[in-house]
C-alpha cells in the first residue's frame, strides 16, 4: 500500500564546520578549560585584545577590584542613549561569553572577573617592562641568532610561504611544488578536505569523516576543500589549528601557544625548552606548514614566522598596506616608463619595502571586478589561477594578471561543486583591489545581484524525502481524508490528491507512526460499521 | 552581499580601535612633589610613585592594542623638557633615567627654577605629530592621539601664550590634553588647555597613589572614541582669563586698541 519514492538528498544542509574563529572557538569550551587557558598570561593578553573598545575599558576598571560588583556598576558608567546601552550590552555578551565576567558564586547580580584573568592582567600592568617576548627561558640573552631583519627573515618568510602554498597546491591538484608528504596527505584526509571519492560527491559526508584509507591514488578535493580554498590565509591556517584542538585531548594548551606566537616577534630565536608533550608534537607539525621553522642545528630552538604570528589577530595593518601598496605599484610602474625609474631605485634599495614584496608576492591576489563582468586579478601565482578558475572562465593569463569573465555556467559550475555564491562574493570583495577600496562598493551590485539570483535559480526546488501514501479502496475514503487531516495538523503533509486517486505524501520520517495510525484508524473504522 | 564599505574593512581586525598615541608629560620638581605628599598621609603620591603610576598607565595602553604607542616627556625644573622614553620597550627603564633628572632637577638653585609647561606641551604635541604622520603611513588610518599632563607648578603666568598656542595647535590636530593639577592652585592655564582640545581636568589637593593609579585607569584611559559611551567626571566651569601683556598676569579685563587691535599703543591693564 505504501511506497517510497526517494527525491535527492538535502542538497543544501551546508553547516560548515570550519565557521567561527579562534575566540568563538574559546566561547565553547567548559569552565575548567577556559581556567586552564587563563593559567597562560599571553592567552589573556591576547583575550584582552581582542575584546571590543568598551569591554577593554569595563576589565581595565575592574582588574584592581578583588570582590564581585554588583551589576548594575557597570551599567550606570555608561551614558545614557540607545549608542552606549548596546555598546554595553554588546561588550557584557562579549565578556560573558570568553568567561572574563563571571557571576559571584551564592551572590546574585554580582560579578567579577575571572580570578586567574585578573590576576594575570595585574601582574602584567605591574610589569616594569611588559616587551619582554614569549618563549625567552633558557636563551642566553644575546640576541646572536634572531632572524629579524634583512635577508634572514626574508629567507624565512620565503622558506614558510613556500611550505604553505605547497599545501594549498596540493589541494587543488596542481604539481607545482610536488608531494607536501604523507603526514600532511593524511591529515588533509582527515580534516575532509580532500577525500578518494571524487569531487562530485556534493552532500560531502560519505567519505569526509576520516574513514578513507590512504591508497595508492592521490586524494581530490572535496565540497570542504573548495570552500577551504576561499578563505583568507588566516583563516586557512585556524582551520588546521581547530582541527588540532579537536584530536589532542588539551585544547587550551593548542590556543596557548597559538597565543604565545602571537606575541612573538617573527623570525627572534625561541626556546622549546619549557613546552610541554603536546606542544613539543606539535611544533614539529607547525614547522612542516610553515608556522616557524625549528632550527637545523639546535633542535630545542625554534623561529616563528609571520605566518604562525598571525593566527590569532590576522594579518596586521601594517603588513596589510606594505601589500597594498605592492599592488598599486605594479600597474603604475609598467603603465610608466622613465620617469618611475628613479622611484624604483629607491625601493629596491635594502629595508622594509622589497622585503614584503617578496615575501607576499605569491600569498596575494587583487580582483578588479567591473560592471561588465570582467574580472581582472593581479596575481603571479598558479594557485589563484586555480581558484579563480573554479568560478570564472579564464582569458587569458599574462605573467602578473588573469583576464577572466563570470558568465552564468561558470557559476553554475562552482554552484555544482558546493560553493555558495556569498562565498565567492566574500572572495571576490575580500581580495579586492586596493584601488577598489576607494569605492564604496568593493564589487558592483550588479555582479553580487547576479551572483544571488543564479544561486536562488538552483534553489527554486528543494527535495525533502517522502513517503507515498496510495491505493486507497473507494470505500476508504474516510481512512484517507482522516489521514490526511491528521498529517495537516501535524505538519507532515507534502502533497495530497482528493477523491479519484486518494493519494498522498508525507515525510519520510513520520512514516511509521502514520502507518500506525492508518491502521488504526481502519480498524475504528471497520469496528463502526460491524 | 557583504561587500561592506572599506572601513568596516578596517575596523574588523584589532578589536575595531584604531591604535592610540599616548604621550604623558610629567612635572618633575621633586621640592614641590614633596609638598604634595606632605600633605596628606603614609601612601601619599611621591614622585617616584607617580613615575610608576605612568608606567603601569602605559602598560594598560600598550596591552590593550597592537598598534598603540607611547612616549614619556619630563618637564624639569629648570624650564626645558626632555622626552624620557619613546616607544614600547623602553618605558620601564626610563624610569631610572629620570631619577637621574630629578638628582640634577635639585641642583638647580630655587632663583632659576621656572615653569617647563609650555616647552613640554611644544615637545609632547611635537613628538605627536611626528608620530602621528608615521602612524599613518604604516597603518594606514588615523590614530587617536592624547596627551596627559601631570602638574604640581603652579601657573607662571609668562607660560600663557606659548600654552595657549600649544592647544590651538593641539585642537587643530585632534589631539586631547588631559590634566591631572596637583598645583597649590587650581591651574587656570592647563584648564584652558584641556578645555580647547576637549580633554578632562582633575584637580586634586593631594592624592594617594592607589587612587592616582584608579584615577589613571578609569578616567583617562579610555580613547577620544570610547569616551563617548562612558560617565566621565563632570568638567567644572573654567575661568577663561588671558594674562596680560604688560604684567604678565592673569585679568578678567583688558584694553586693546580699536582701530589697531594692538595692545601695545595703549594702556595696558589697570592695576
Amino acid at each position: 500500500m505504501a511506497t517510497v519514492i526517494s527525491a535527492g538528498g538535502g542538497a543544501n544542509s551546508s553547516e560548515d564546520e570550519g565557521a567561527g574563529d579562534l575566540f568563538d572557538y574559546i566561547g565553547t569550551l567548559d569552565e575548567a578549560r577556559v581556567g586552564d587557558l587563563f593559567a597562560c598570561r599571553w592567552s589573556c593578553l591576547g583575550v584582552l585584545r581582542h575584546l571590543s573598545p568598551l569591554a577593554k575599558q569595563l576589565v581595565l576598571r575592574l582588574t584592581c577590584v578583588r570582590k564581585g560588583v554588583p551589576l548594575e556598576w557597570l551599567s550606570k558608567s555608561v551614558v545614557a542613549g540607545a549608542q552606549a546601552k548596546g555598546a554595553l550590552r554588546e561588550a557584557l555578551t562579549q565578556l560573558r561569553t570568553l568567561k572574563v565576567l563571571v557571576d559571584v558564586i551564592g551572590e546574585p547580580g554580582r560579578v567579577q572577573l575571572h580570578k586567574a584573568f585578573a590576576s594575570q592582567l595585574r601582574a602584567s600592568i605591574a610589569a616594569p617592562q611588559i616587551s619582554a617576548l614569549p618563549w625567552q627561558d633558557g636563551l642566553d640573552g644575546s640576541r646572536g641568532n634572531d632572524k629579524t631583519s634583512g635577508s634572514a627573515l626574508m629567507n624565512l618568510e620565503d622558506a614558510a610561504l613556500r611550505k604553505w602554498t605547497a599545501i594549498l597546491h596540493f589541494i587543488v591538484g596542481s604539481n607545482e611544488y610536488g608531494n607536501p608528504g604523507k603526514r600532511v596527505v593524511k591529515l588533509l584526509v582527515s580534516m575532509g578536505l580532500m577525500g578518494h571519492g571524487g569531487a562530485s560527491d556534493r552532500s560531502g559526508t560519505a567519505h569526509n569523516n576520516g574513514v578513507a584509507v590512504l591508497g595508492s591514488s592521490l586524494p581530490q578535493i572535496t565540497r570542504q576543500g573548495y570552500e577551504f580554498m576561499l578563505k583568507d590565509i588566516h583563516e586557512q591556517v585556524w582551520i588546521f589549528m581547530k582541527h588540532y584542538t579537536r584530536k589532542v585531548g588539551s585544547p587550551e594548551s593548542v590556543l596557548q601557544m597559538l597565543f604565545r606566537m602571537s606575541y612573538c616577534k617573527p623570525g627572534t630565536e625561541c626556546s622549546s625548552g619549557t613546552l610541554d608533550e603536546t606542544q613539543r608534537s606539535l611544533l614539529g607539525d607547525f614547522d612542516l606548514f610553515g608556522l616557524v621553522q625549528i632550527d637545523e642545528s639546535r633542535r630545542d630552538r625554534f623561529f616563528p614566522t609571520s605566518l604562525g604570528v598571525n593566527v590569532v589577530f590576522g594579518q596586521s595593518r601594517e603588513e596589510r598596506m606594505a601589500a597594498a601598496a605592492r599592488a598599486v605599484d605594479l600597474p603604475a610602474q609598467s603603465a610608466q616608463t622613465g620617469a618611475s625609474d628613479a622611484a624604483k631605485r629607491v625601493k629596491g634599495e635594502p629595508g622594509m619595502v622589497p622585503m614584503n614584496r617578496r615575501a607576499t608576492a605569491s600569498s596575494n591576489v587583487f580582483i578588479i571586478c567591473e560592471t561588465n563582468f570582467k574580472v581582472y586579478a593581479y596575481t603571479e601565482s598558479s594557485l589563484h589561477v586555480e581558484m579563480l578558475r573554479l568560478f570564472v572562465n579564464i582569458e587569458c593569463i599574462l605573467p602578473n594578471l588573469i583576464v577572466a569573465v563570470i558568465t552564468r555556467s561558470s557559476i553554475r559550475s562552482a554552484f555544482k561543486l558546493g560553493i555558495t555564491g556569498s562565498q565567492i562574493i566574500h572572495f571576490l570583495s575580500e581580495n579586492a583591489h586596493p584601488l577598489c577600496k576607494k569605492r564604496h562598493r568593493l564589487v558592483p551590485d550588479n555582479i553580487t545581484d547576479q551572483i544571488i539570483l543564479w544561486e536562488g535559480e538552483r534553489n527554486r526546488v528543494r527535495a525533502q524525502r517522502g513517503v507515498l501514501y496510495k491505493d486507497f479502496q473507494p470505500e476508504e475514503e474516510a481512512v484517507h481524508s482522516a489521514a490526511v487531516a491528521h498529517a495537516l495538523e501535524n505538519k507532515w503533509l507534502l502533497f495530497q490528491s482528493g477523491p479519484p486517486n486518494m493519494a498522498f505524501v508525507i515525510l519520510e520520517s513520520k512514516h511509521d507512526e502514520m502507518r500506525a495510525f492508518v491502521k488504526r484508524t481502519r480498524e475504528r473504522l471497520r469496528n463502526n460499521v460491524h | 552581499m557583504e561587500d561592506g564599505a572599506p572601513s568596516e574593512d578596517v575596523s574588523r581586525e584589532s578589536g575595531g580601535s584604531a591604535g592610540g598615541l599616548v604621550t604623558v608629560v610629567l612635572d618633575m620638581n621633586e621640592a614641590l612633589w614633596a609638598q604634595v605628599s606632605a600633605k596628606g598621609g603614609e601612601d601619599n603620591v611621591t614622585l617616584a610613585s607617580a613615575l610608576s603610576s605612568v608606567v603601569v598607565f602605559l602598560n594598560a595602553v600598550q596591552l590593550m592594542d597592537r598598534e598603540s604607542e607611547v612616549c614619556v616627556v619630563a618637564e624639569c625644573p629648570d624650564g626645558t623638557a626632555r622626552v624620557l622614553a619613546r616607544g614600547v620597550s623602553d618605558v620601564g627603564p626610563a624610569v631610572e633615567a629620570a631619577m637621574d633628572l630629578v638628582a640634577k632637577a635639585a641642583a638647580v638653585p630655587k632663583a632659576d627654577q621656572r615653569s617647563g609647561l609650555s616647552t613640554a606641551l611644544s615637545v609632547a604635541l611635537a613628538s605627536t605629530n611626528r608620530a602621528m604622520v608615521d602612524h599613518k603611513t604604516r597603518f594606514g588610518v588615523d590614530p587617536l592621539a592624547r596627551v596627559l599632563v601631570i602638574q604640581v607648578t603652579p601657573d607662571d603666568p609668562s607660560q600663557y601664550i606659548a600654552s595657549m598656542n600649544s592647544a590651538f595647535a593641539a585642537q587643530k590636530l585632534g589631539v586631547l590634553v588631559d590634566v591631572v593639577d596637583l598645583s597649590p592652585e587650581p591651574s587656570k592655564i592647563l584648564q584652558q588647555v584641556a578645555h580647547l582640545s576637549k580633554g578632562i581636568v582633575q584637580r586634586f589637593e593631594t592624592i594617594t597613589t592607589p587612587a592616582l593609579i584608579e584615577h589613571l585607569l578609569t578616567v583617562y584611559l579610555p580613547d577620544a572614541e570610547t569616551r563617548k559611551l562612558l560617565k566621565l567626571p563632570p568638567q567644572a566651569a573654567i575661568v577663561l582669563q588671558a594674562a596680560c601683556f604688560c604684567c604678565g598676569k592673569l585679568r578678567d579685563r583688558g584694553w586693546v586698541c580699536s582701530v589697531c587691535q594692538d595692545q601695545a599703543q595703549f594702556a595696558y591693564c589697570v592695576l
